[in-house]
């Protein structure tokens, strides 16, 4: 085992591997406080990706309703029970990982689950735990209301666990973007990854006898263009990009902005160990604050009041930010905030797409004199 | 041969072994033939098994034929799997009996030990299926030769499955095998396809594309299997590489709470870097079982130690 550097843990940890971290590293931020759960991101990437027999209840991307849902069912309380007690003492994690957790001749703490407990995908959606009471006037909710919905794909962490569990070395991590794949030709359906991986997202196909995973689009990437998920993201939650270690921050980078510089952007469950590379900006309305820290770690406070102070108007340059998703289906590597409008740029520094902070007002009159027409969708 | 007097011979011989203290050396008065149950239990292989030569052709297809009790019959112990992570802390499988045949061209190995549940289907998450393997190498090798192979001396390896053999017995286990009620609108050719299963030859450009594996070319994810038995070549844990020429096959069955598997092959080696076998000659040789049940699959199994073959002249 070697000793690694976990920044979101603040500290080193053990890992199979030496630390190898990608020439740069394939990202996103997705806005809890945007998404609709309207499983679009969910169906882009079904039909693109796991449309084929023996894949029927696999979901690479899936949006579940926190705190109730969960896909495949109960990972996160599975992972975390198993995990026992956690800790922080300010932004160093005083607690374990799955990889320290393990027992002698495992590699990490895991479960395998069973077929049913994918069969619900969206399972919680706006639903109650449990029936609602009947009190004398009126019908009483068995919990508090609150409730936010959760996009989940691959993390493509920089620490997998899938990738460290393999006895065969099938899953590997791109040099070139971090991306990690697995190697359909190699794996001989073992499912250690599939027991290994805490978010769960990675799945055995029932016909090919072989286990698979989010491929983060990857021939889209290599020609600068957003994965599915992102691109067709109703709600614009999605920021898709690159993101850097701590000591390599780009403050024009949008993803590096978000999760480093204004630090609104939080990885989900840091605790567990893979320095995942999906971020999230954590809900605002939600009733408990020991919950968003469970999910998001310590910084989860302090994100929701950037956040907010962001959309009373008082950061721009933040504001700028999260204008910019879903707004090209390039991949945006810089932007700049000025003259009230945001601009993205590819990689080469050429504009993407230019787009203002508040979108203006324009009022169309009634009467059209060039077709002396009347309209009457002005309202 | 019947579930009882099975167990009940793993219990004395666990009585024995538990007197002696553990290694021990039985003489062999009389041979105990594979399949033969009542000639007392079979004798500790000590690290060997000799290969009888026969005439006729090894009945590779029939565990249960007859001439399998001509062939002197050894009971090797499983051990714990520790040299690679993840682990098997206590074998699965006590012990297994072995025995061979050979007709100078050909080599036949017979494999039995008790299993109460029958794993042969893999198309569920949590489905694992039984299995097992025999290792072939030159005479001279370390002892972490067992597991595989080391890195510059390659193992040949014949690995029996029991999915495979259900496949071929019985044609693919397709989704419906494990979901019966399973309902969709569309799939590609598997759906409906007349059983068992035979993929055409324009498949590719049909289906392929949403079978992964399949289009990928893995060896497991292809629905045509013709042999319960895959010919793999090793060189230490984490190598296993399927051979270009799949020749080696194979039967098993499971009757009253036990396999019987055969597994065979020609002396001649069809691949490069598998070992060619002679009459008359000693190889290195191990043997590995998996119980689906149990979780095994991988490294999660259990092995022997390793031992010697002798091939009998003719």
């Amino acid at each position: 085992m070697a000793k690694v550097f976990n920044w979101q843990l603040n500290r080193e940890m053990t890992y199979r591997f030496e630390e190898a971290r990608p020439q740069r590293q394939a990202g996103a931020v997705f806005d809890t406080n945007k998404c609709i759960a309207c499983q679009t991101c969910t169906m882009a990437c079904k039909t693109t990706w796991t449309s084929g027999k023996g894949q029927e209840f696999m979901f690479w991307n899936n949006v579940e309703t926190k705190p109730w849902g969960s896909y495949p069912m109960a990972w996160d309380v599975k992972i975390l029970n198993t995990l026992g007690a956690q800790s922080w003492d300010g932004n160093t994690y005083t607690g374990k990982t799955i990889f320290e957790s393990a027992e002698q001749g495992e590699y990490h703490v895991g479960y395998l689950p069973d077929d049913m407990d994918y069969a619900g995908p969206n399972r919680g959606e706006d639903e109650l735990s449990s029936v609602m009471s009947e009190e004398k006037f009126y019908l009483k909710m068995p919990h508090d209301a609150w409730f936010f919905y959760l996009p989940r794909i691959c993390n493509h962490c920089t620490y997998p666990a899938c990738l460290q569990s393999c006895p065969r070395t099938s899953i590997y991590k791109r040099p070139e973007d971090g991306i990690v794949l697995l190697d359909q030709s190699r794996c001989r359906g073992y499912r250690e990854c599939v027991r290994a991986c805490p978010y769960k997202k990675v799945m055995y196909n029932h016909v090919t006898r072989v286990s698979e995973k989010c491929v983060l689009c990857y021939p889209a990437v290599e020609k600068g263009v957003q994965t599915r998920c992102m691109r067709t993201c109703i709600g614009k939650i999605r920021t898709f990009g690159f993101v850097s270690p701590p000591d390599k921050v780009r403050e024009d980078n949008p993803v590096d902005f978000l999760v480093h510089v204004r630090k609104v952007a939080l990885p989900l469950l840091p605790q567990l160990g893979l320095e995942p590379n999906i971020y999230y900006i954590p809900p605002i309305h939600v009733g408990s604050q020991a919950f968003l820290r469970m999910m998001f770690g310590p910084g989860a406070e302090q994100a929701v009041a950037t956040y907010k102070n962001a959309m009373e108007g008082n950061d721009p340059e933040l504001l700028g930010v999260l204008m910019l998703n879903v707004s090209t289906d390039r991949i945006i590597h810089k932007f700049n905030v000025s003259n009230g409008q945001v601009a993205g740029f590819g990689e080469n520094g050429q504009e993407l797409v230019r787009v203002p902070l508040k979108e203006p007002t324009i009022v169309r009159p009634a009467f059209d004199p060039t077709l002396a027409v009347y309209r009457y969708n002005t309202a | 041969m019947t579930l009882e007097p099975l167990q009940r011979r793993i219990g004395r011989r666990k009585l024995i072994a538990g007197a002696a203290g553990g290694a021990m050396a039985v003489g062999a008065a009389a041979i105990v033939g594979c399949g033969d149950d009542d000639n007392g239990p079979a004798p500790d292989w000590a690290g060997r098994v000799v290969s009888k030569f026969i005439r006729d052709d090894v009945p590779i297809e029939n565990p249960r034929a007859s001439l399998w009790g001509s062939a002197p019959k050894v009971e090797v112990p499983m051990q714990p799997q520790a040299s690679a992570l993840p682990v098997r802390m206590q074998p699965s499988v006590p012990s297994i009996r072995v025995c061979s045949l050979n007709d100078g061209k050909r080599i036949g190995f017979m494999l039995e030990w008790a299993d109460p549940q029958r794993d042969e289907k893999v198309v569920k998450t949590p489905e694992f299926k039984d299995g097992c393997g025999v290792l072939l190498g030159p005479p001279e090798v370390p002892a972490t030769y067992f597991m595989m192979g080391v890195a510059d001396i390659a193992a040949s390896i014949m690995h029996w499955r029991a999915d495979w053999q259900k496949d071929v017995d019985d044609g693919f286990q397709d989704l419906e095998t494990g979901f019966p009620n399973v309902a969709f609108d569309f799939y590609p050719p598997l759906v409906d396809a007349p059983r068992p299963l035979v993929v055409s030859e324009d498949y590719p450009e049909a289906g392929r594309p949403w079978l992964p594996g399949m289009n990928a070319g893995n060896p497991l994810s292809q629905p045509n299997k013709t042999s319960a038995v895959e010919k793999l070549l090793a060189n230490g844990p984490g190598t296993i590489t399927h051979m270009a020429v799949q020749d080696a096959i194979g039967r098993g069955t499971w009757k009253d709470g036990a396999w019987r598997v055969v597994i065979a092959r020609d002396f001649a080696a069809s691949n490069e870097g598998e070992i060619e076998l002679k009459g008359g000659q000693e190889y290195a040789l191990a043997f590995t079982v998996w119980a689906g049940s149990e979780g095994d699959r991988g490294s999660r199994k259990s092995p022997s130690n390793l031992g010697k073959l002798f091939i009998e002249n003719a």
